[in-house]
């Protein structure tokens, strides 16, 4: 990348304190929370508002610089990296809240906002935001749109894309278009549901009308001790196949409960239990107790050791704040972390978390899994040492391992993190050449001149890798 | 042998022989919806896929299927009503028409409220392009986010960017205890004070209808009905939205809710007035393609004609 970065464009357009330009600025927009990548940017740009936006994206476009928004810089595939010589857009300012409206139930908000904060703000309406990623303290909805972000409750409200009703987007060139609408009508081609998970590559989302639910009247949260993984994933799978519908159903290995016991989160799990499962129903007063006996009934046929009942909200949050704190308790384990995502149909999730533990005697790495079972989505966390480039190659051989055998198993390189710079070059073994070749075509419709988070997504061509460092070598 | 391979054959050929005669081609099921949908839709020949019928993989325990776009849903519903599943779209058109019109022409369905629009329940497919090149777009699994989600674009295209050859969808759990009510006080609802209905909606004027699976509400704004009283009103719901244009949307915002429960009456005032919806309440728009869909088009099948249009005449 020869082009010049056009600096004095870009500080008329967000004024000259919102442009970045010096190494030690810079050093912390160098990866997202997937380190096993690094790329400085050439400069940061922090605009105020979606018109700051678009100005930043044609100044850029016009100089040919490669670009990408990011926000809280969470991600966990390397999304909101820019290859050398680019530029970042940190959309953390843009953190408004718009307009909240709750006789339709809806919110508008900028990409900056956290996404726990709109649920904050909705809850005084009886509203919440359903998507919960365990980042959302932290990680931001342009993030969660960009990736189709999850989280435990996706598996009864959908992920992201369920909740997206329009989004304001700027495109590569600078334009400005709304796709979608407030109505969910129907309507022609869905550009807000293609953008929704597009990661970065297809549009800037500068602004989204999002969808609130009403908060449940009742929840009881259960937790089963069980003796093994696989068996804590035949309950999931029965639960599922009896039709109960919980709105989380979360398995926690032995090596996630103990680093949560032995960390800030604890929440007084079983640490002598082989795994545990939550789940978590909710809905109107009148139904909620019948279903957890139900599905108490259920889990009792696949022999856990106990079930405790959660039903005050102090013994629920502690419950969620061991599970969403467990990939940051596990940090202890290991001088690094990588966190996988991958998913299987949900009959076979016994069968890949065996595969997995194969996988973990071979590498001689300690894996850690909490997944949302429910939706087949799993999460082995690999802890290994980023300075030998030894076990760097080995966690990737394993990740690669796994990915395969969800593929194998008919299912998917990723549930909720996206493919990013870290799997692309596994996308050939999911999809075909036709199906690439088609995403590429569609991609230059949006971005011809193919400036806007480059090499991401999709297979990158010969020769594009070399603009991101890394660690190690890419796996294959 | 694929399912399904010898109808794709013979599609593929009517696509190559309509682009030596310089003929434009667009993919249809049965068109139950398309007077509705695309009333100016004259294609020099359609591509018929309504024979791609049938389940092609029914998975129970992880409550997804694969099926033939040609399935009427009625048919699908037939054989996942045994297994306590189903797909969670009430629409028109369910037994005369075809699941790929359900899904590319799409009618806001009954379930909204509670399951999202239609387009939520595929996950992918199998399709054709214009060129004849088949594609697999999303997974088979109920979250995946690997590569682009072209399943959005397909659906609301109408069949100018591919042809259906089967969708993957989503299934649920199908409800077990409906209890059905009459509401007196629909906009209670949407104020979130009851618990949200699997179904809900105002067939005629005065009148709202919903439903809760499991539960009886107890509140005074609700009366208990007979389960074939609802199921009439359902049936005249279904009807009344199957005589209105497909396009509509709502002046005043309050009107409506987002999430689907939207206002019947006003529907069903347009469709006994057998002019539209009432004037002041919906107004329908004439159907806009996206501004995307000619670069799309170009995009999906570089070097054939795409669907609806004629191949330039030979020079």
């Amino acid at each position: 990348m020869s082009s010049q970065v056009p600096l004095r464009e870009l500080r008329a357009g967000v004024g000259a304190r919102w442009v970045l330009t010096d190494p030690a600025s810079l050093l912390a927009y160098e990866s997202d929370a997937l380190t096993l990548f690094r790329c400085r940017p050439a400069a940061v740009v922090l605009p105020g508002s979606a018109e700051e936006v678009a100005a930043c994206a044609r100044a850029l476009h016009g100089s040919r610089v490669p670009f990408a928004a990011r926000g809280a810089g969470t991600g966990l595939s390397g999304g909101a990296l820019v290859p050398e010589g680019g530029v970042i857009l940190a959309l953390s300012r843009m953190n408004r809240i718009l307009a909240l409206d709750p006789e339709r139930r809806l919110a508008r908000a900028e990409p900056g906002v956290v996404n726990a904060d709109l649920s904050r703000a909705a809850a005084p309406h009886g509203l919440r935001y359903a998507p919960d990623p365990a980042s959302q303290t932290v990680s931001t909805l342009g993030g969660n749109i960009a990736e189709n972000a999850g989280g435990p409750m996706c598996f009864l409200h959908g992920a992201t894309g369920q909740h997206v009703l329009a989004l304001d987007v700027v495109l590569a060139d600078g334009r400005r278009e709304v796709w979608g609408n407030p109505t969910a009508a129907p309507e022609s081609v869905d550009l807000r549901g293609f953008c929704v998970g597009s990661e970065g590559t297809v549009a800037i989302v500068v602004g989204a009308t999002l969808r609130l639910i009403p908060l449940p009247e009742k929840i009881i949260t259960l937790l089963a001790a069980f003796d093994s993984v696989q068996r804590a994933c035949a309950a999931v799978a029965a639960v599922v196949a009896a039709g109960l519908r919980p709105v989380a159903l979360e398995v926690m290995d032995q090596r996630a409960i103990r680093a949560v016991e032995a960390s800030a989160y604890r929440a007084g799990l079983p640490t002598d239990a082989g795994a545990v499962l939550i789940v978590e129903i909710e809905g109107p007063a009148a139904r909620v107790p019948g279903e957890a006996a139900e599905t108490e009934r259920v889990l009792r046929a696949h022999a856990p050791s106990r079930i405790e009942r959660a039903e005050t909200s102090a013994q629920r949050l502690a419950i969620w704040k061991g599970r969403k704190g467990a990939g940051g308790a596990l940090g202890r384990l290991g001088p690094d972390s990588y966190v996988m995502d991958g998913v299987v149909p949900r009959a076979r999730l016994a069968e890949i978390m065996r595969f997995v533990e194969e996988v973990e005697e071979e590498s001689g790495l300690p894996v850690a899994n909490l997944f949302h079972a429910g939706d087949g989505n799993i999460h082995p966390h690999f802890s290994y040492d980023a300075r030998d480039p030894e076990q760097v190659a080995r966690v990737e051989r394993a990740g690669a391992r796994i990915l395969r055998k969800c593929l194998e198993l008919g299912g998917s390189l990723t549930g909720e993190h996206g493919i990013g710079l870290e799997k692309q070059h596994l996308m050939r073994e999911q999809f075909g050449a036709a199906e690439l070749a088609l995403m590429e075509r569609v991609r230059r419709v949006f971005d011809p001149a193919e400036l806007l988070n480059p090499g991401k997504g999709l297979p990158m061509r010969r020769g594009c890798a070399e603009a991101f460092h890394r660690h190690g070598r890419i796996a294959s | 042998m694929s399912a399904f391979a010898a109808e794709i054959a013979a599609a593929r050929e009517l696509l190559r022989a309509a682009a030596a005669d310089g003929a434009s081609v667009l993919p249809c099921g049965r068109r139950s919806r398309l007077a509705r949908h695309a009333p100016d839709a004259r294609p020099d020949r359609w591509l018929e896929l309504a024979g791609l019928r049938g389940i092609v993989r029914l998975d129970a325990e992880d409550q997804t299927c694969e099926a033939g776009a040609g399935t009427a849903p009625a048919d699908l519903d037939a054989e996942l009503a045994p297994r306590g599943l189903m797909l969670a779209v009430d629409a028109p058109c369910a037994a005369e028409g075809t699941l790929g019109g359900l899904m590319l022409a799409p009618d806001l369905s009954l379930l909204h409220r509670a399951y999202g629009p239609p387009r939520d329940q595929v996950l992918g497919g199998r399709w054709l392009l214009a060129d004849g090149t088949e594609v697999r777009t999303g997974a088979r699994v109920v979250k995946s986010v690997a590569g682009y989600d072209l399943t959005r674009l397909f659906l609301g295209s109408r069949g100018r960017l591919a042809a259906c050859i089967t969708l993957t969808l989503r299934l649920q759990p199908r409800p077990r205890a409906l209890h059905a009510y009459r509401v007196v006080s629909p906009p209670l609802l949407r104020a979130a004070a009851l618990p949200d209905p699997v179904w809900f909606f105002q067939p005629r004027a005065g009148a709202a209808y919903a439903a809760w699976d499991g539960i009886e509400p107890a509140h005074a704004t609700l009366a208990p009905c007979p389960i074939e009283e609802f199921a009439a009103a359902r049936t005249a719901c279904l009807d009344a939205f199957a005589a209105l244009p497909a396009r509509w949307a709502f002046d005043g915002a309050p009107e409506h809710a987002p999430d689907g429960a939207c206002d019947w009456n006003a529907l069903q005032a347009g469709a006994r007035a057998g002019e539209g919806p009432a004037a002041g309440a919906v107004r329908t728009p004439p159907i806009a393609d996206s501004s995307w869909l000619p670069a799309l088009a170009a995009a999906c099948a570089p070097d054939a004609p795409p669907f609806g249009a004629r191949a330039p005449a030979p020079r």
